[in-house]
């Protein structure tokens, strides 16, 4: 199953969620409400744990980080998994993990994909 | 030096004075500069929100016309607003680091009942208490107290709140001197009639009586006579004290402590013993404050009599920084403050006492008497 919009690209493998950025995205809180909202649609409201791809991702502006970090931006996921692959991208995980971690879900950034996964079998029932 | 790095030392220096706007532009090579320059601009967008939020909060702290005092578990103040430095006569920022019962009139540390209190109810608190000023006027306040933690600090910070009653309790107390006087007026009145009628009248039957005894020659009539004699004799001392307790005559000509030591005198309980000290000189005393101090003490010897089955009665007068005290001691029985807070005798007492804007300590315990430690702030007299 999968789902391509202007702002990523989603699919579901192994029951894990994989979201892919697309290319050169700014994130503004509008864009990030549409995330969340086509996210749950595409779920069909079952919970899952994800692998986030951001390496497309430029910037991330402060009312949509605070949105994805809130209860109703991780609504439906049981965890999250960051796939940061270069500085630009590692510095800005970080920061978001930092200034912004959400509450009530676990998130970790990882390198490399192989690794996401295998953290993320803990929360698959 | 590169022109990012120009941009990124421009931006970080007008971040330093607080100027958060203008954001730096990430370039399509996304390197590791570009890393830097995305996290300089979040970093601008996390302390401009903050900048808003602390401004915002000192805003409010700052505009509200309540005292708001932020104080330690020790009552160390740690931050206190325009409003209390303002009301209080203290320079901006001169009142933090001392000490919340520095500002308070109390006999025990009145920082210590809140912080009881609080720790009991764990949440919030409210009541009445007195602030000082630095040039030492009094303000009545409401105080209302609770928890307040600062960020993720362990230590918890306690909020202190108190708005200015002064203009409640000055109406207050008109009332309750309204009150007061009329009862006083009242009972003059009635000892007046009592003293002029009654007592004068008694005396004419008691002075018929008498004549009637010498003159008559029947013994039995005569030992009837004498006897009757007697008994208005009798009637007429127990009318003369009613008369005295409900107007002292030598309240007026000598003042409160010889007052209290004629009334001590002519007490009806012989075997009660009274020690009465004046420690220094006291001001001349308003007659309302004259009269509601005699009646407290009044009060006082005959509950610690007749309930508190006391033989030693304690009293002593002072006066000290425009300050009248009066100390009371019995060694009855004592008795529960909660139980006889609602009680007519102690009401009257707190209210005579909070007419004059003063302060009203007791203390009881079972088996080992009570006190009244009464302060009266003689400045704040009309």
């Amino acid at each position: 199953m999968e789902l391509e919009t202007p702002f990523f690209h989603l699919r579901i493998k192994d029951k894990i969620l994989v979201g892919t950025y697309k290319k050169n995205i700014r994130i503004n809180l509008e864009i990030a409400r549409a995330i969340v909202s086509t996210r749950i649609s595409f779920t069909g409201g079952e919970n899952f744990p994800a692998i986030i791809i951001s390496t497309g991702v430029i910037s991330i502006d402060k009312p949509a980080r605070e949105y994805l970090a809130s209860d109703e931006g991780t609504r439906g996921l049981l965890a999250s998994a960051i796939i940061v692959n270069s500085a630009f991208s590692s510095f800005l995980g970080n920061f978001f993990l930092t200034v912004n971690k959400p509450k009530k879900m676990p998130v970790k950034l990882f390198t490399n994909i192989a690794a996401a996964e295998k953290w993320l079998q803990q929360f698959i029932d | 030096m590169d022109k990012r790095l120009k941009e990124i030392n421009l931006r970080l220096s007008e971040y330093s004075l607080g100027k958060f706007d203008k954001r730096l532009k990430i370039s399509p090579r996304l390197d590791e500069t570009d890393a830097i320059i995305n996290g300089i601009n979040m970093l601008g967008d996390e302390l401009k929100a903050i900048t808003i939020s602390r401004d915002y909060f000192n805003n409010i702290f700052n505009s509200v016309t309540d005292m708001v005092f932020i104080v330690d578990s020790k009552g160390i103040i740690a931050d206190a607003n325009a409003s209390a430095e303002g009301q209080l006569k203290y320079r901006r920022g001169s009142l933090k680091g001392r000490s919340i019962n520095e500002l308070h009139e109390s006999n025990i540390s009145y920082f210590e009942s809140i912080l009881k209190e609080l720790k009991e109810k764990k949440s919030f608190i409210s009541g009445e208490g007195i602030l000082y000023t630095r040039t030492g006027v009094r303000i009545p306040v409401k105080v209302q107290a609770s928890y307040f933690k600062r960020n993720e600090q362990k230590k918890r910070l306690i909020l202190l709140s108190a708005s200015d009653i002064t203009f409640q309790k000055q109406t207050e107390n008109l009332v309750l001197r309204a009150i007061i006087d009329t009862q006083e007026k009242e009972r003059h009145r009635l000892a007046k009639d009592l003293h002029d009628s009654l007592t004068q009248q008694l005396s004419a039957i008691k002075f018929y009586v008498s004549s009637t005894a010498v003159l008559t020659k029947n013994p039995r009539e005569k030992r009837i006579l004498l006897k009757s004699n007697e008994g208005l004799t009798r009637v007429i001392a127990n009318m003369r004290n009613l008369c005295f307790n409900l107007m002292p005559k030598s309240l007026e000509e000598f003042g409160l402590v010889k007052a209290v030591r004629e009334f001590c005198r002519h007490f009806v309980y012989k075997e009660v013993n009274f020690s009465i000290r004046q420690q220094n000189a006291l001001p001349e005393l308003s007659p309302e404050l004259a009269i509601d101090l005699y009646r407290i003490i009044q009060e006082f010897i005959t509950n610690a009599i007749k309930h508190g089955k006391a033989n030693k009665v304690g009293i002593v007068f002072s006066y000290d920084k425009k300050v009248l005290k009066v100390l009371l001691s019995d060694n009855g029985k004592g008795f529960y403050i909660r139980k006889a807070g609602t009680g007519m005798g102690l009401q009257n007492v707190q209210s005579r006492v909070k007419s004059h804007n003063g302060i009203l300590a007791l203390q009881s315990h079972i088996g080992k008497g009570t006190t009244y430690d009464i302060s009266i702030p003689l400045n704040m007299q009309q």
